[in-house]
């Protein structure tokens, strides 16, 4: 399957800050991937490098096959892009902001626009800035879909949508992707509701890759197992099998990709007295928070 | 394409254009208002000697006008841009960067051109009616530098919004005054004569500094 998006040892520094180094990945056309990371972690960074906005360090990224810093008009025009917080110019109302992009699009689709406003409940000359968050998003996701382009960018546009937006929002998106073999790079820092919607998940903490793996198998893989230490004491580290902790009192959440019985030998190998193991189900965001700390 | 940026950057300047517009108007109206009270009701001879052997200037209010003309349409134009970086949608569009933006700041440079001939035809026309060719003429060489102050101050102030970093714009908004201070150097009528084809030059250099913005933008400074 042909690769929409390659990232190929991408490097970044923002002055001496690095934000990332040899970053790799690509997806294939008709996928979703989402880059998950806490704010800071570097997504709005590999977003603006994959919209030609920053040139990196070094490395590059392909976007459907030329090099993001030198895109042709051809290629931006398959490019469909959320701005963080569903940024639109809010000075138009919802018409004239169709008017404005339907002169950019040879094959604009006003349908899909004019159908996805409909069910808004704004008035004809409504300016952008005046409307709530929610319907803000959906303006923003009724352009791109008039826009109908192979490549869907969208940055954290989870940003401020209360719960039933973000579900309309993704259902959306996720059906729209899904019928017409859309390719999409999303990423978020609330990750409620990802599982949804994403494919495979790269996880990025500050400086690295976490993980980066279709979401199931990483949902499958990932796990939580608590335990209550006899010492609370005592002082566990992150070795091993163990990819993260979460220790409260006698109460420690250990993150790992191990089996149980993995886990029950490091801890008896350790000399750790611990009693009610038990293992956790998780959903993603749970998944996403214990590989990444609270912190 | 071209007809979609024109819409969507009128949207953005049709209010302040108007304002600045009828403002403008109703201040040269004002100047001829007071020269006729001056003329008629009042001592004309001494207007005249005012004028011609002083040296007198009768429309310094209009100084400074053109130049809050070129200001405001850039403030109005380019700000809801850099808003949220709201140029990142413009630079996204399937055109090429430079080219919009271009076109974005002909479309701003025409419609300040176009207020302010609308002010000069009407400064020169109705003080025709009121004064000699010669003194007309003295008075266009005194207001042009103003006006090309208001063209220069539009182009500058494109240039200093759309600049990424704040660092950067303040450098510029001192290099942006001291730029302007010299359209206005001088108190007698035509002091700047011999100044208005290298005032033409130099607008023409930085009628494209915004280029350069857009450029800083696109290498990552934010």
């Amino acid at each position: 399957m042909e690769n929409v998006v390659e990232c190929i040892n991408l490097t970044h520094y923002y002055g001496k800050k690095m934000v990332y180094e040899n970053l790799n990945f690509n997806i294939k056309r008709g996928s979703i991937l989402g880059l998950l990371g806490k704010n800071g972690a570097g997504k709005t960074t590999t977003i603006n490098i994959i919209n030609g906005f920053l040139t990196p360090k070094s490395g590059k990224c392909m976007i459907l096959g030329e090099d993001s810093r030198y895109l042709s008009s051809k290629t931006k025009a398959q490019i469909g892009y959320l701005i963080e917080g569903h940024v639109q110019y809010a000075f138009m109302n919802i018409y004239q902001i169709e008017k404005f992009y339907s002169g950019f699009f040879p094959n604009w689709k006003r349908e899909a626009y004019f159908d996805l406003m409909a069910k808004l409940k704004v008035t004809p000359k409504q300016k952008i800035s005046t409307m709530s968050c929610g319907q803000r998003s959906q303006v923003a996701l009724g352009l791109i879909l008039a826009q109908d382009p192979e490549l869907l960018v969208l940055d954290d546009f989870t940003l401020g949508l209360d719960p039933g937006y973000r579900r309309l929002f993704i259902d959306y998106l996720r059906d729209y992707a899904k019928e017409t073999n859309k390719t999409i790079f999303t990423t978020s820092h609330i990750i409620q509701d990802m599982e949804r919607l994403i494919d495979d998940c790269m996880i990025m903490d500050y400086n690295r890759v976490l993980a980066y793996m279709p979401v199931k198998k990483f949902l499958n893989d990932f796990r939580e197992y608590t335990i209550e230490l006899e010492n609370p004491d005592i002082g566990v580290a992150l070795e091993g099998p163990i990819v993260n902790l979460e220790k409260m009192h006698n109460k420690l959440e250990i993150y790992t990709y191990a089996a149980p019985e993995e886990i029950k030998g490091y801890l008896d190998a350790k000399g750790l007295g611990y009693t009610n193991f038990k293992e956790v189900d998780m959903s993603l965001e749970d998944a996403f928070i214990g590989l990444t700390g609270k912190y | 394409m071209l007809k979609a940026i024109v819409y969507k950057e009128w949207i953005k300047i049709k209010r302040v254009s108007l304002f600045l517009l009828l403002i403008g108007v109703l201040i040269v109206i004002g100047i001829y208002s007071n020269v006729r009270h001056e003329l008629i009701i009042k001592d004309a001879e001494s207007y005249w000697n005012g004028i011609l052997q002083q040296r007198a200037i009768w429309f310094y209010v209009l100084k400074f006008v053109p130049l809050i003309v070129g200001l405001l349409i850039a403030v109005a134009q380019f700000v809801p841009e850099i808003v949220d970086k709201r140029i990142k949608l413009t630079l996204h569009l399937p055109t090429n960067e430079e080219t919009i933006v271009l076109k974005m700041v002909l479309f701003g440079f025409f419609c300040t051109t176009l207020i302010l001939s609308v002010f000069m035809g009407m400064f020169l026309g109705m003080g025709a009616y009121f004064f000699p060719q010669e003194i007309v003429w003295v008075s266009f060489l005194t207001t042009a530098p103003w006006f090309l102050a208001g063209i220069a101050a539009y182009f500058l102030i494109s240039f200093i919004v759309l600049e990424p970093l704040w660092k950067q714009r303040i450098f510029y908004m001192l290099f942006g005054a001291a730029f302007l201070g010299t359209f206005f150097k001088g108190n007698f009528p035509g002091t700047n004569e011999y100044l208005l084809w290298p005032f033409v030059g130099l607008i023409a250099c930085i009628s494209i500094a915004t280029l350069f913005s857009i450029y800083r933008f696109r290498k990552g400074e934010m």
